[in-house]
């Protein structure tokens, strides 16, 4: 388990170090005309955004080798301060049925705002992170990625299993604790995360959709990390984060899902060496 | 054919003896060397202590994060136990790929379709898990850059399923 930990947070941490600072397309992903006059119309209005990689850079494979399990990893190029923080990232696959893949809430208390997940791909599309800053100020990272077929994938071989294992969850934080550095978490929920586009073997119809649609993950009281997701993560999903340790305590995540059900999860985390 | 020479003693005597004895000794050593080139040299694994189940995951996981498609496996364990109705310890292969590493060692060298796909095996032994894989060998010149690569991922793979 703290293997899993330990890869993502090797991702984020060293990716973050290693990945150079993409150009600013002055012609590219911002004068595509889907994002433009409609995605970005419904959750941007006419708000500027500044494509860079100064603030956020998205990073993801150029091409999907399994459309229905996309490792993502959003890595902030700046820390969480009270004065000046990532408030927010939201994650858009254009061309997906569902454009909004999940927006991921981040506090000053999440040290970094930096987010992993793994994602559904349907067909060849601009990627597209967007951060909000807590003064309002929208920056976007973007790439694109070729893929076929993620969000009409086959379902779990064995449903009724996933299904009874619905909402369980590991939530792992990595090693301990040391003065002023954030600690990489990673929680892993038991979902099918159905689309609704896919087809139940041998019957030929569709499997209603059925999705995680909230995480919300506190410690000692305080949100660390949130996030509205929908049919675009993949099955299981998957998200590392970060918080900032303190005097220790627990850490609760909790889920909903597109029925409504709520499944929960508490682990105690050690206080900060000094 | 003439006669060998002789060698009455002394020194002379000494420097052939060792010459013969290092000879002898460094054919050994390539031969054991090229025996070492055989796959059980490229094993590459660890074990944990974590339930089966959980290391499966782990696996899946890991494979999946470094953007390889998992395209099989084989319950191996279950299916002789199936045969034989007994228990056999859990034993299974997962095969995994990433086409565009295959398409670049298959464009340079096309009989390296031996090595595929990339695979994990994991097994119950002496109540802990033990998961392994078998690294790419490294000795085409022209590959060495790419299985390199390749390999480091394979053992981080293992590594993060075994990581307690």
């Amino acid at each position: 388990m703290k293997g899993a930990v330990k890869l993502i947070a090797t991702v984020l941490a060293g990716g973050a170090a290693a990945v150079a600072a993409a150009t600013a397309h002055a012609n590219g992903s911002l004068a595509d005309q889907h994002w433009n006059d409609d995605i970005r119309q419904v959750h941007f209005q006419n708000r500027p955004i500044i494509e860079s990689d100064d603030v956020i850079q998205l990073h993801m494979p150029e091409r999907a080798e399994d459309p229905t399990v996309v490792p993502v990893n959003i890595y902030a190029m700046m820390p969480q301060t009270e004065e000046r923080y990532i408030k927010q990232v939201t994650l858009f696959i254009d061309k997906n049925p569902v454009p909004m893949a999940g927006r991921f809430g981040f506090t000053p208390k999440s040290g970094r705002a930096d987010v992993s997940m793994r994602i559904r791909v349907a067909e060849k599309t601009p990627v597209r992170a967007i951060a909000e800053l807590n003064d309002g100020t929208l920056y976007m990272s973007a790439k694109s990625i070729e893929a076929s077929g993620g969000c009409s994938g086959p379902l779990p071989t064995d449903l009724d299993k996933a299904l009874s294992r619905l909402g369980k969850m590991k939530l792992n934080v990595g090693a301990a604790p040391t003065a002023d550095e954030p600690l990489s978490t990673l929680l892993r929920i038991s979902h099918p995360n159905i689309t609704g586009l896919q087809v139940t073997t041998g019957e030929g119809e569709y499997t209603p959709a059925l999705f995680v649609e909230t995480v919300k993950v506190s410690y000692g009281g305080d949100v660390v990390f949130s996030a509205e997701t929908h049919i675009s993560i993949s099955a299981d999903p998957t998200f590392g984060f970060y918080f900032m340790p303190q005097e220790g305590g627990e850490m609760v995540a909790e889920v909903t899902d597109s029925t409504g059900k709520t499944f929960t999860k508490i682990v105690t985390v050690p206080g900060r060496t000094l | 054919m003439a006669p060998l020479p002789q060698i009455s003693g002394g020194p002379a005597r000494w420097v052939l003896t060792a010459t013969v004895v290092l000879w002898a000794a460094f054919g050994a050593i390539g031969a054991a060397c090229a025996d070492d080139a055989h796959a059980d040299d490229r094993r590459y694994g660890a074990s944990t202590q974590s339930p089966y189940e959980d290391v499966v995951d782990e696996v899946m996981f890991a494979i999946t994060e470094h953007n390889f498609r998992i395209t099989g496996g084989n319950e191996i364990g279950g299916a002789i136990g199936k045969r034989h109705d007994t228990p056999f310890p859990r034993s299974e292969i997962v095969h995994f790929c990433n086409l565009e590493y295959a398409r670049k060692f298959l464009e340079i060298a096309p009989g390296f379709l031996l090595h595929m796909p990339c695979k994990v095996a994991l097994y119950e032994h002496e109540g802990r898990v033990v998961v392994e894989t078998q690294l790419l060998p490294e000795d085409d010149p022209r590959l060495v850059e790419l299985t390199r690569e390749v390999n480091g991922i394979l053992q981080a793979i293992v590594d993060a399923a075994t990581d307690e």
